[in-house]
């Protein structure tokens, strides 16, 4: 029988620290692995099947990331943020989601952009035009379409350093706290996707911004993350 | 003899080796010991470095991650060779990000840490003038003091991943540096800060017109690939 032929050309070799990687935020994300729980290389290891150095590289690049702390020789764990970090890391990251509508919105083709309204509906029609759980990662998503269209390396290269740890922490907090900012941010983004404006949508993350206090505050009074240091 | 205690307050924490191994390659890139498009050998490099494989495989993931090393599996490992294209858009992202370094900072800097800020932009731009050759680290330190004032360690931590790409990129075109163009930025700087408007912080990222100039300008240098 003669060996089929993908019709596609194979998709490029993944690194195994990034399927690593990846499973690690998801175990992170659904409470696999708890906020601040220690991490053990050989259990690791022995969990995911893998050798020792993918784990290492994954963990290195979770640190990295501002998911897990490593103080060397004496511990390697899951982060636990205060509501400070959790203020710091979700506004910081609106405002790098607002460099990216401003750069991507004005270049998106027909298809993303049709492809960007849909995904941007679902996260809307979730629940009343507040994020819940389920719908921060298609929001994430919805962001990715617009990394793509602004053809930008270095771009992608600094959203991803903010976002898997914003849409994470956004996603614990959705578990108690409905992420009220949506109502506005997810039709205001949707009105600039269609008319290619790109200062529009960089506008609804700043007002998106202004308005995050009152949120904030519910997710403090929920008790999901450490009280404020001082 | 007994061993000499180190004060508790003179024991720095223990730095991780692949963080050591990470800034000599990060050097080496800079200073042109490492080529733009080299490859990289793990055997070459453990016995230029001195230390395992472990920590050496792990810093490359770290080049990786920030855009200086280029990885595909199980074919290569080498430094980046950037196009002139991606050249130009790692420092338009950079200086979009410096403006939203530089809108939290002013909104949370003191009176008394925008005044020091300021000073410090003024011997920046007076080095400047004086085409000082230390202009470049100086700039940096200006920047890193900005970074500093946001108290935001999300900000930190991505200025850390964006701004490596972007000095590099930086240090190698310095040849084809405009002076007068160059100024701009820690100038725009010093007047968002002076005036306490956080939007005035946004005046340091450069228009396409800026950029144009920069990559006719660098295209001479036959740096980058086609």
């Amino acid at each position: 029988m003669p060996v089929p032929v993908p019709a596609a050309t194979p998709a490029p070799r993944r690194l195994l620290r990034d399927v690593v990687f990846d499973k690690m935020l998801a175990a992170i994300g659904d409470g696999t692995l708890e906020l601040g729980e220690r991490l053990n290389d050989d259990e690791l290891v022995t969990w995911l099947g893998v050798s020792r150095t993918p784990v290492r590289e994954a963990i290195a690049k979770l640190a990295d990331y501002g998911l897990v702390d490593i103080e060397a020789n004496r511990y390697t764990r899951v982060i636990n943020p205060t509501i400070d970090e959790f203020a710091d890391t979700t506004r910081t990251a609106f405002g790098v989601w607002g460099l990216v509508a401003a750069r991507g919105i004005p270049l998106l083709t027909d298809a993303q952009a049709k492809t960007f309204a849909t995904t941007l509906a679902k996260v809307g029609r979730a629940a009343d035009g507040t994020l819940k759980q389920g719908s921060i990662a298609g929001f994430a998503a919805a962001l990715d379409i617009l990394v793509e269209a602004s053809g930008s390396t270095s771009l992608a290269r600094l959203v991803q350093t903010v976002s898997d740890r914003a849409v994470l922490l956004f996603g614990l907090a959705s578990e108690k706290v409905t992420f009220s900012v949506a109502a506005a941010l997810v039709p205001a983004l949707t009105d600039a996707g269609a008319a290619r404006d790109g200062e529009a949508g960089f506008r609804a993350f700043r007002e998106a911004i202004a308005g995050m206090g009152d949120y904030v505050g519910k997710v403090g009074e929920a008790g999901i993350f450490l009280p404020s240091a001082q | 003899m007994p061993v000499p205690r180190i004060a508790k307050e003179d024991q720095t924490p223990r730095r991780l080796l692949r963080d050591v191994v990470f800034d000599k390659m990060l050097a080496a890139i800079g200073d042109g010991t490492l080529e733009l498009g080299e490859r990289l050998n793990d055997d070459e490099l453990v016995t230029w470095l001195g230390v395992s494989r472990t920590p050496v495989r792990e810093a490359m993931a770290k080049l990786a991650d920030y855009g200086l090393v280029d990885i595909e599996a199980n074919r290569y490992t080498r430094v980046i060779k950037p196009t002139l294209a991606e050249a130009a858009d790692t420092l338009l992202t950079a200086a979009e990000f410096l403006g939203l370094v530089a809108e939290r900072a002013i909104q949370v800097m003191s009176d008394d840490q925008a005044d020091a800020f300021v000073a410090q932009a003024d011997e920046v731009l007076a080095a400047f003038d004086r085409h000082d050759a230390d202009f470049g680290i100086r700039l940096g330190a200006l920047l890193d003091a900005l970074t500093t004032a946001t108290d935001s360690p999300a900000l930190q931590r991505m200025s850390e991943t964006l701004t490596a790409r972007a000095a590099l990129i930086t240090r190698i075109t310095q040849e084809a540096n405009e002076w007068a163009e160059g100024r701009l930025v820690p100038e725009k700087l010093r007047d968002a800060v002076a005036s306490r408007d956080p939007q005035a912080a946004w005046a340091v990222v450069p228009g396409p017109e800026f950029l144009t100039r920069w990559s006719e300008r660098v295209s001479g240098l036959d740096l980058f690939s086609a």
